[in-house]
């Protein structure tokens, strides 16, 4: 083996080992932020006692999970029933390993590593040639790889439902499915119109295109707000948390389970959230991109990369929050009306936008416009138009206002 | 008061069909022919000029002379004229125990008179669908509110756990979750076919005026019953679980969003309710049949239990009945002080319900900004009753306790904040699109539906009829105080949360008069007969011990007589019907249970709805299992 080849094994096998623990530790993080801001908005604590200000109470439940009694319903199929919770947990976790996650980090080594590292007698020579890029996995089809990854997430809860041998898991199951079946498309959808801008799927490129013209937010308006919405029904995450609804399925397709089968499922949900916040700021906030300077695109330095790395963990902790937000504001869709919004508002909005942007970009482009900050700011105007044509279509007291009597009369 | 002139009209149109009239505690009793009281009740409701379009209850009374026929009474009420009528039957015992029922005049008197058939055996001829209602589908050991049963009832607690054991679960849950009769000519041939197949429904058996004409399929082998779980191995084998068209669901007793021991059988198509069978009976105490051995006073405590989630209002309501059989009336600051109980009792329940139909819909956070507000008005009640759940707060011609000190401020405070979180709640809910997407159109009751299913208080008001028993048959000095009754349009789930709403902001308004208007004085009423004298007395006054031994001894003794009295609580009119035969222990203490006939109507509110739905629509119906149970 050659001492590139091993450096870069090398480096491959820490990221994996530093993205996943930070990952995990995230996951407990925002576990233990959703109840303590839930805290906060219902006028109570929350957990606070398991170490400074609770932070290890997702620890301590962890371990109680563990160490609890797993109990198998008799109908349940054995085999399907142990592997959804698995098949649930490991697309969250492979969908982080294509999202850039800071400035490429300038490393240059050539030599052996000390003997302290442990591992460093035994590979011998070494050579790492920075920059080193902030990526598990900078594959070129990034973005087709999450589409494709968390579409299979759905396993894992059409078969939890399915192999618990309960009706209420199978309901969940079967709506979970059709959901995220529905809202695939619509999330799929929002993702060409910035394939469109960018040209590109690979998300480290998408980047670059962000911080040399304006962020996709802007030059994308209408498709940030459909993706959200869909990556909120993806994650099964309030007001999109029909499979679960725990008021009439009594949390649906995992009404059966128990202790650390049950943990994964929670797990599951909540590294999807970190994922699509993740994404959320990669596709339309510019990744680790620094706003109002381009200090951050010029030679790589260490400095630049821990202040990327951090500005990325800002953008995602922004969207996490507003997930937990969101969650303990709004009620419940039911089913047809959830269907009903994804059918037949996202889908068609979605493809209309698709067309749309693409013949904004193909006259700009034919009017010669410089790709650049004057090119978004025109795609932002046209945004700004097509969210309100979209919110006006929306509300026409269907969706947004139903309100027409807020009040009871009264007879004195 | 006199008696009713339509007892007059009854007369003259129906003659000797009429039975003996008379007035008790101001209440006009008619007892009219078995034979003709459909009749007559139609005529009654029918007729312009009597217009008693409202069934209030119907219950049964046996005296505690076994020579008396027992009486099935009907107790109806004018909502145009605002006049109340009771009509009886009396069926002798040494006669079949039958009458014809009114479900066809009134659809509220189905679980009306199945408690009556459950409780006292007495048939309702016509009824629809006449199971035992409280008491379990199996139960045998008679009836338990006849005078014969004893109260402990007839069978040990090792012979009932024996027996239950025996049961067979098929024979326990077959023909009740199977009876599809209203329904059968309405599913789809394969599926009757599958359930004269499997023996539920007989070929050729009637189903109301039609009759089965369906002929047994080609593969006549027994199939696995609907509803699943019950039936052998091979069977669910040969017809899985999920293979048919429909699908058996059953929801609770345990369930989250049953808000108690509910249980609802649902027949889903996909997810749209086709049929749904509520099921009660799980919390039943026999408090009715308790109270029938106890004083009047003692009786208090088993109110507290009934309607747990205001239990203030229960009690009063309790006392204000007796007191009406006694002919007491009630010093003034006792009045006042009832009315607060009320009124902070309703926005208890009112908050309670708002917050868990809120966590039904999905919305969570409302949920505990409300029971914040409720823990605040539970410590006032703590402070005044010392009891959080079990008050036991009024007693016969009095209250247990004045208020403590600093009680008035405490609930000026509360009345002054409170708004202002009414004021968030409204703000995340009213307005709220998928809130509003969520209960608007949902199980709507027109008001004639409304009425005809007896339903009370926010449900019936919902519908746009603005009877409320505070405002139609004013007690406690209700008619002086300014506040406005709120009435819906649509009778759907959203118009019951906008008038629960509204009632809460009104409940807040008389509490404040009623703050303003407290006066000093006695709570209790000056008479030995009720009240018992202060213990300084009894230790020193001759006459004052005497009394105090024969009130702890003997209790409150009511002349002869009965009365109905109705109160406005959280949940409806809940009406409390005492027949007394002069001794210290009621021979009949009827609840009449407003959540218990609101939710009668869920059947119809739910059919055609998503499951979803079916989960706001019951809790928009604001149940508590305690009382409906009782």
């Amino acid at each position: 083996m050659s001492p590139e080849l091993k450096g870069y094994l090398l480096l491959a096998a820490l990221k994996i080992i530093v993205v996943f623990t930070a990952y995990n530790l995230g996951v407990m993080l925002v576990i233990w932020a959703e109840r303590r801001i839930s805290g906060f908005i219902q006028d109570r604590l929350g957990p606070n006692r398991v170490g400074p200000e609770g932070l290890l109470q997702s620890v301590a439940d962890g371990l109680k999970n563990i160490l609890k009694e797993e109990t198998i319903p008799g109908e349940a199929d054995r085999v399907l029933f142990f592997l959804a919770p698995v098949l649930s947990f490991i697309p969250a976790l492979i969908l982080y390993a294509v999202i850039p996650f800071g400035a490429p980090l300038p490393i240059e080594f050539d030599g052996v590593l000390p003997w302290w590292t442990i591992v460093g007698p035994l590979l011998g020579h070494i050579t790492i040639h920075g920059p080193v890029p902030m990526v598990i996995a900078d594959i070129p089809i990034g973005l087709l790889f999450i589409l494709a990854i968390s579409s299979l997430g759905v396993y894992g809860i059409v078969l939890a439902g399915w192999s618990s041998g309960s009706k209420y898991s199978l309901l969940g199951g079967v709506r979970s499915s059709a959901q995220m079946i529905s809202y695939e498309i619509a999330l799929g959808m929002a993702v060409i119109s910035v394939f469109l801008l960018a040209g590109n799927v690979t998300l480290s490129e998408v980047i670059a295109v962000q911080q040399e013209s304006v962020w996709f937010v802007l030059a994308l308006t209408l498709g940030f707000i459909l993706f959200v919405i869909a990556a909120f029904a993806e994650t099964n995450r309030l007001p999109f948390d029909l499979p679960e609804a725990e008021a009439e399925l009594i949390t649906g397709y995992h009404t059966e389970y128990s202790s650390m089968k049950f943990s994964m499922f929670f797990i599951a949900e909540y590294s999807n959230v970190i994922t699509m916040s993740a994404l959320m700021a990669t596709l339309f906030f510019g990744g680790w991109d620094i706003p109002f300077t381009t200090w951050d695109e010029g030679e790589p330095s260490v400095a630049k990369w821990a202040a990327t790395v951090v500005m990325f963990a800002l953008k995602t902790g922004f969207f996490v929050f507003t997930y937990i937000w969101v969650r303990w504001t709004l009620p419940r869709f039911r089913f047809d009306q959830l269907m009903q919004l994804g059918w037949k508002v996202m889908l068609p909005v979605a493809l209309g936008y698709i067309v749309l942007i693409a013949t904004v970009v193909w006259l700009l482009d034919r009017a010669g416009v410089e790709r650049g900050v004057g090119y978004g700011l025109i795609l932002f105007a046209v945004n700004l138009a097509l969210v309100a044509v979209f919110l006006w279509g929306l509300d026409r007291g269907r969706l947004l206002i139903g309100a027409s009597r807020q009040r009871a009369r009264v007879v004195s | 008061m006199g008696m009713n002139p339509t007892v007059q009209a009854l007369r003259e149109r129906f003659g000797p069909r009429i039975g003996r009239a008379l007035v008790s505690c101001g209440d006009t009793i008619v007892y009219v022919d078995r034979e003709a009281v459909r009749e007559i009740l139609r005529w009654l409701k029918e007729t312009p000029g009597q217009q008693y379009n409202y069934l209030v209850d119907i219950t049964a009374v046996e005296y505690r002379d076994p020579e008396r026929p027992l009486e099935v009474v009907y107790e109806l009420f004018s909502l145009d004229r605002k006049v109340p009528l009771r009509v009886k039957v009396e069926l002798p015992k040494d006669q079949p125990l039958e009458v014809d029922s009114v479900v066809p005049i009134w659809q509220g008197a189905n679980w009306l008179e199945r408690e009556v058939y459950d409780m006292f055996g007495i048939t309702f001829r016509g009824h629809p669908d006449l199971r035992r209602i409280l008491m379990w589908e199996t139960y045998s050991e008679g009836h338990p509110l006849r005078k014969d049963f004893p109260l402990r009832g007839r069978f040990s607690r090792s012979e009932q756990v024996r027996q239950a054991l025996g049961a067979s679960p098929e024979a326990h849950y077959s023909k009740e979750e199977l009876s599809i009769a209203d329904l059968y000519h309405d599913l789809p041939a394969d599926m009757r076919e599958r359930l004269v197949r499997q023996g539920v429904l007989e070929a050729g058996s009637r189903i109301g005026s039609r009759t089965v004409e369906l002929t047994v399929g080609e593969s006549g082998a027994a199939l696995a019953p609907a509803w699943g779980g019950a039936g052998t191995a091979a069977a669910v084998a040969e017809e899985p679980d999920f293979g048919g068209d429909h699908m058996l669901v059953n929801i609770g007793p345990q369930h989250p969003a049953t808000h108690g021991v509910l249980r609802l059988v649902v027949e889903l198509d996909g997810e749209v309710v086709v049929r749904c069978i509520p099921h009660i009976g799980y919390l039943h105490s026999g408090f009715e049949k308790l109270g029938e051995y106890r004083h009047y006073n003692q009786i208090i405590p088993l109110t507290d239990r009934t309607d747990y989630l205001s239990p203030m209002a229960n009690n009063v309501g309790f006392a204000m009945a007796v007191e009406k059989l006694m002919g007491i009336e009630i010093t003034e600051r006792c009045k006042v002080l009832r009315v607060i109980a009320c009124e902070m009792s309703r926005i208890i329940s009112h908050l309670i319900w708002m917050g868990t139909t809120a966590i039904d819909i999905g919305a969570f956070t409302p949920f505990l900004w409300t029971f914040y507000e409720r823990e605040r008005i539970y410590n006032l009640q703590e402070a005044w009753t010392g009891a959080r759940l079990t008050t036991s707060l009024t007693r016969v011609g009095g209250m247990m306790a004045d208020i403590p000190d600093g009680f008035v401020e405490g609930l000026r405070e509360f009345c002054r904040t409170f708004p202002k979180t009414l004021a968030e709640v409204d703000r995340v809910l009213t307005r709220n699109g998928i809130w509003c997407a969520r209960t608007q159109g949902l199980g709507a009751l027109t008001a004639e539906e409304a009425i005809n299913h007896s339903l009370s208080g926010p449900m019936l008001r919902a519908s746009g009829v603005p009877y409320d028993v505070r405002k139609d048959r004013p007690y406690l000095d209700y008619e002086t105080y300014d506040f406005e009754i709120p009435v819906g349009e649509h009778g759907d789930v959203y118009d019951r949360y906008l008038v629960r709403f509204e009632e809460l902001r009104q409940s807040t308004r008389i509490l404040e008069q009623a703050l303003d208007r407290l006066p000093d004085g006695p709570i209790n009423v000056d008479d030995p007969r009720v009240i018992l004298p202060p213990k300084s007395a009894a230790m020193n006054d001759m006459e004052a011990m005497i009394f105090h031994f024969k009130q702890v001894m003997e209790g409150v003794k009511p002349p002869v007589g009965e009365a109905y009295f109705p109160i406005e609580n959280g949940k409806g009119e809940l009406g409390n019907y005492l027949v007394s035969d002069g001794t210290a222990k009621p021979v009949r203490w009827r609840i009449r249970p407003p959540s218990f006939i609101n939710l009668s109507a869920l059947p119809k509110m739910a059919q055609g709805h998503l499951l979803a739905d079916l989960i706001a629509i019951n809790a928009s119906v604001d149940i508590v299992m305690g009382e409906v149970d009782r």
